[in-house]
């Protein structure tokens, strides 16, 4: 599904370039539960991101589900991205401006979907979260837990078939995150690939792979 | 979708009132002033341009003279048009006008003041557009003693009824109304108030001339002709009929041509129906106009964009989610053409409170419904377009086009918002408003000064009133004079031919003995003998007017310098005794020069003789601690002297001052919108401010965690601002310096542009910015570091 082959990404800083990703090559296969460890400053969100096409890599070849992402346009890029992937982030990055509903909505509003299929998928994920009670309310009236909770819903509203996760239960309570850690199984065993960034050996028990990085070196790959 | 972004938008605006009500205001008052202008503007270019076929009306005035002192005049000899009725094929229509003093009309024992009648030939009705209301228009105005009225007069005499076939009286002679019209709008630069058929004019010998008799004479050109063509054939019409005199002479009259719809604008002749426009006012309202439109659109673009970039976080999720760059271009140019649009709502709800007050500082009649014009339409949509898309567009761009992974990483925000950029705003928005300041205390400070210049006659405590004509004669003035100083509180009365400040005299003289070439136009003050004790005007050489001439005796004239240094005499003491042509009549005396008219020009050659006819003004010297009893006296013996006629008065500083109604206008107008454009970007300086003591709050506590005093942390933040507001004092003031030296030098007697107009000025921008900033600075100083550093 994803094939990174000498991935590299640095930041020219004067006349130095300060690496934060070294000639990564990476294969995963769908269906796959991978955690992305090691320190701060590993490259782990880095990575997570040029995998999630948020970011570009500086160097390195790049192909999702065959197609080359590195020389793809912006626009194919987007569709891409559009079509298979959900991302979750650790400071949730809900619009605050938007009800839950609304926050759910907007992903189905990009992928122009029309009102009534739209309406009911909304409705079918806040179910299957068991938000159906908080939909009217903003991000800031709710706890962080159900803020990142409300965010995996965004991400997952689509059926995307690769999740990525960076840091998910970073900001949350250890109990809200088991419950996090728990859905995100479910989730693996229903047929989403999923990648996550974390610092927590709990969590990485989750996955049935573990990617350590360090300074940017890909370090194992167990 | 689009409910998606307008919810977004709309509770954005809800949460941050205070920026969206700052933005959207200012940008109002930019759009408001700015469609004032143009209103103004629109209405100075649109001058009799609604009449019928309008490109084909011309005016046929003279260029006459002498190839030294040429002088353009609004008219010609009344005997034009007839040769070109009966001579050219390509005149369709042709009628002359006439005015007439203000006059006294009545219909049964009503009676009403009409200060613009004028008579006319029947052409005018059809030629111009004219509204019938009653009647007709065909052959309204053939018969003698036929009128027609406009609606305003028309309703003062006679309510909503048809007065036509009614007679009224004007003096003593009785006109029949034969039609009404519509009230002559005020673009327009013939206004009427009652039109009164030519044939009714009193026959007299200076009519009928080839020479002089200057009738304004309107002519329409059949379609297809060459007005140049016309004008070459026309153009000798004069010298055809009456050459050898005018050789004999050195004078020349050459007709040309002035299309009707440039009168307004363009002519600068003598005895132009009503004082013309100025093309120059048109480009500096309009220039001002576009300024306070562009203080408020940077302020627009500044406040959006640094809000935008504070949005980095939505823009990162919303890619986040799927969206495509141009959608997301899509909604932040959708949200400022939406507040654009919103600003224009309430731009035109400020246009229509404003209305009534513009109309009487520009003398125009528009009504709200007006501005709604398909041409305003069109300015206004793009209007919207342009502000809405230019304060979106950097957003969309910028904002669109980073990674997403960049957005998202964002904490301050303030980095997107290109801090030079918003410098570079503050400092063209208050360079300009620093401009319009200097031009407003300029025009005031020369309306100051022309008020404050000794004039050289005494301008105070003087009543004048205009006589109707034919009410005083030689052999009654003197009587008339002595009723009128019969009161204690009358101290002088003196009969003249005009006061200073209103139309006088001017006829062409040549010193006797001395070559023709020497001929030069000369105001005339026909005057009693006590004109020149009562004006306190300083006789400076020879004699004044004998106390008790008879005939012959009463020939001398007096001249003021300027004329002396006009037929290039050279000495003061040696003029009496020097003859001027045509009458061969004597210099007795010179008199100090004083301003016959406003400051803007330099005294012109005037002189003064004994009045025998044309007893047109009386001034009494009025005491003004004694002012209403002295008006009681003055009323109630004119009622008794000429009780046929209305009172009519005027003071003669009041009317004196009316020289400089178009100064006084623009001061009035220019401060306005100093005012306006001095708001605006304080106002968008007291945005940003509010929005950078939020980016720095962090900074901010940690300063004051390492000890800074409020004072250390007010003063970091007003520091940049007053660099600068002092940077745009520094590129405002040679352009303004400039512009307003070239303004004053358009004024005979001017005053200088002083340091303290610029101190002031750039005094008044510091105060402003420091305002707008300070408050910020002190609240975002004094709150606790803790919070500010919980933040992150």
């Amino acid at each position: 599904m994803i094939e990174l082959r000498n991935i590299a990404k640095y930041y020219r800083t004067g006349s130095v370039n300060t690496y934060v990703l070294r000639r990564i090559t990476l294969d995963i296969r769908e269906g796959e539960f991978i955690s992305i460890m090691g320190p701060s400053g590993a490259g782990k969100s880095t990575l997570l991101n040029i995998v999630g096409m948020l970011d570009d890599a500086s160097e390195g070849e790049y192909s999702f589900l065959g197609e080359p992402v590195h020389q793809l346009n912006e626009k194919k890029r987007a569709s891409l991205y559009k079509e298979h992937m959900g991302f979750i982030f650790q400071s949730y990055h809900l619009i605050d401006e938007l009800t839950v509903y609304e926050n759910l909505e907007t992903p189905l509003l990009y992928k122009k979907i029309k009102g009534s299929q739209r309406k009911s998928m909304v409705c079918d994920t806040l179910d299957r979260f068991q938000i159906v009670g908080k939909k009217d309310l903003f991000p800031n009236q709710l706890s962080g837990g159900q803020q990142q909770l409300v965010g995996v819903a965004r991400a997952l509203i689509a059926n995307p078939k690769l999740l990525l996760a960076d840091e998910p239960t970073g900001n949350l309570h250890s109990a809200q995150g088991k419950e996090i850690m728990d859905l995100f199984k479910k989730l693996n065993e229903e047929g989403t690939t999923i990648i996550q960034a974390t610092h927590s050996e709990t969590n990485s028990a989750y996955s049935r792979r573990i990617i350590r990085l360090h300074d940017g070196w890909l370090e194992s790959d167990e | 979708m689009i409910r998606n972004y307008l919810t977004v938008a709309l509770r954005n605006f809800l949460r941050h009132k205070g920026y969206a009500a700052i933005n959207i205001v200012g940008l109002a008052f930019g759009m408001a002033s700015c469609l004032l202008v143009l209103l103004f503007v629109w209405h100075e270019l649109s001058y009799d341009t609604y009449h019928p076929d309008h490109e084909r009306l011309y005016r046929i005035s003279t260029m006459g003279g002498t190839e030294a002192d040429v002088s353009l005049i609004a008219g010609c000899s009344e005997n034009v048009t007839p040769h070109l009725r009966e001579n050219y094929p390509e005149v369709e229509q042709v009628f002359r006008i006439q005015p007439e003093r203000p006059r006294t009309v009545r219909f049964n024992d009503q009676a009403v003041q009409v200060d613009n009648i004028k008579y006319a030939e029947n052409d005018l009705l059809t030629m111009f557009h004219m509204p019938v209301i009653h009647g007709s228009s065909t052959g309204a105005l053939e018969r003698p003693h036929t009128v027609v009225l406009t609606r305003p007069i028309a309703e003062q005499l006679f309510g909503v009824d048809n007065p036509v076939g009614q007679t009224i009286q004007i003096d003593t002679a009785h006109y029949e109304i034969t039609a009404v019209v519509d009230a002559s709008p005020t673009n327009t630069h013939l206004k009427f108030g009652i039109i009164v058929s030519w044939s009714s004019m009193q026959e007299s010998d200076w009519r009928h001339s080839w020479d002089g008799g200057f009738f304004k004479t309107y002519v329409k050109l059949a379609e297809g002709t060459d007005p140049d063509a016309f004008e070459s054939q026309i153009a000798t019409l004069i010298h055809e009929q009456i050459g050898e005199r005018l050789a004999e002479n050195n004078r020349q009259a050459i007709l040309f041509l002035q299309p009707v719809s440039d009168i307004h604008l363009y002519s600068h002749c003598r005895w132009e129906a009503e004082a013309p426009g100025n093309i120059n006012n048109v480009y500096i309202f309009s220039v001002v106009g576009l300024i306070v439109l562009l203080i408020a659109c940077l302020n627009f673009m500044n406040l959006s964009t640094a809000r935008a970039a504070s949005r980095a976080s939505e823009v990162g999720t919303r890619k986040v989610v799927g969206a495509a760059r141009t959608q997301l271009m899509g909604q932040f140019l959708g949200e400022t053409l939406l507040t654009a649009l919103l600003a224009l709502a309430i731009a035109l709800l400020l246009v229509d409170v404003s209305l009534p007050a513009f109309n009487g500082l520009a003398g125009t009649g528009y009504l709200f419904a007006d501005v709604f014009n398909p041409v305003m339409m069109m300015i206004m949509g793009g209007m919207v377009l342009l502000v809405g898309g230019v304060a979106g567009i950097y957003p969309a761009f910028v904002l669109s086009s980073h990674r997403p992974a960049h957005m998202l990483r964002q904490t301050n925000a303030g980095h997107f918002g290109g801090r030079n950029f918003r410098r570079a705003v503050v400092v063209i928005q208050f360079a300009l408003a620093v401009i319009m300041i200097v031009g407003t205390m300029t025009v005031y400070k020369q309306l100051d000064y022309m008020r404050e210049q000794p004039l050289g006659f005494d301008l105070k405590q003087k009543l004048v009133m205009e006589m109707p004509r034919g009410a005083v004669t030689f052999a009654t003035h003197n009587t008339m004079k002595y009723e009128f100083t019969n009161h204690p509180a009358v101290t002088a009365a003196t009969f003249s031919t005009s006061v200073p400040g209103r139309w006088n005299y001017q006829w062409r003289c040549f010193p006797t003995g001395e070559a023709e070439t020497n001929m030069h136009t000369i105001n005339w003050y026909g005057v009693d003998r006590d004109f020149l004790e009562s004006y306190d005007i300083e006789l400076i050489a020879g004699e004044t007017f004998l106390p008790d001439c008879r005939g012959a005796m009463c020939e001398g004239i007096l001249l003021n310098e300027a004329a002396v240094r006009t037929f290039g005499w050279g000495s003061i003491d040696e003029t009496p005794g020097k003859h001027l042509w045509a009458e061969n009549r004597p210099v007795i005396g010179v008199i100090r020069d004083f301003h016959l008219k406003g400051l803007q020009s330099p005294v012109e050659p005037m002189g003064m003789f004994i009045m025998g006819e044309d007893f047109r003004y009386l001034t009494l010297s009025i005491d003004v601690n004694n002012l209403r009893p002295a008006m009681t006296f003055v009323q109630e013996t004119y009622d008794e002297l000429i009780p046929d006629e209305l009172f009519n008065f005027f003071f003669l500083d009041e009317d004196f001052d009316r020289q400089y109604r178009a100064e006084q206008k623009l001061g009035t107008i220019f401060g306005a919108f100093a005012l306006l454009g001095v708001m605006i970007a304080g106002l968008g300086l007291f945005g940003m401010a509010s929005y950078s003591a939020q980016l720095r709050t962090k900074e901010i506590g940690v300063r004051k965690v390492l000890g800074a005093t409020v004072g250390n942390v007010v003063n970091l933040l007003t520091r940049e601002i007053i660099v600068l507001v002092v940077t745009a004092n520094a590129l405002a003031w040679p352009v303004a310096y400039l512009a307003a030296d070239e303004w004053l030098a358009t004024f005979a007697y001017h005053t200088s542009l002083g340091w303290m107009t610029f101190a002031w000025a750039a005094l008044s921008a510091l105060a402003v910015a420091v305002v707008a900033v300070g408050y910020q600075s002190f609240k975002a100083a004094r709150a606790n570091p803790v919070e500010a550093l919980k933040y992150e």
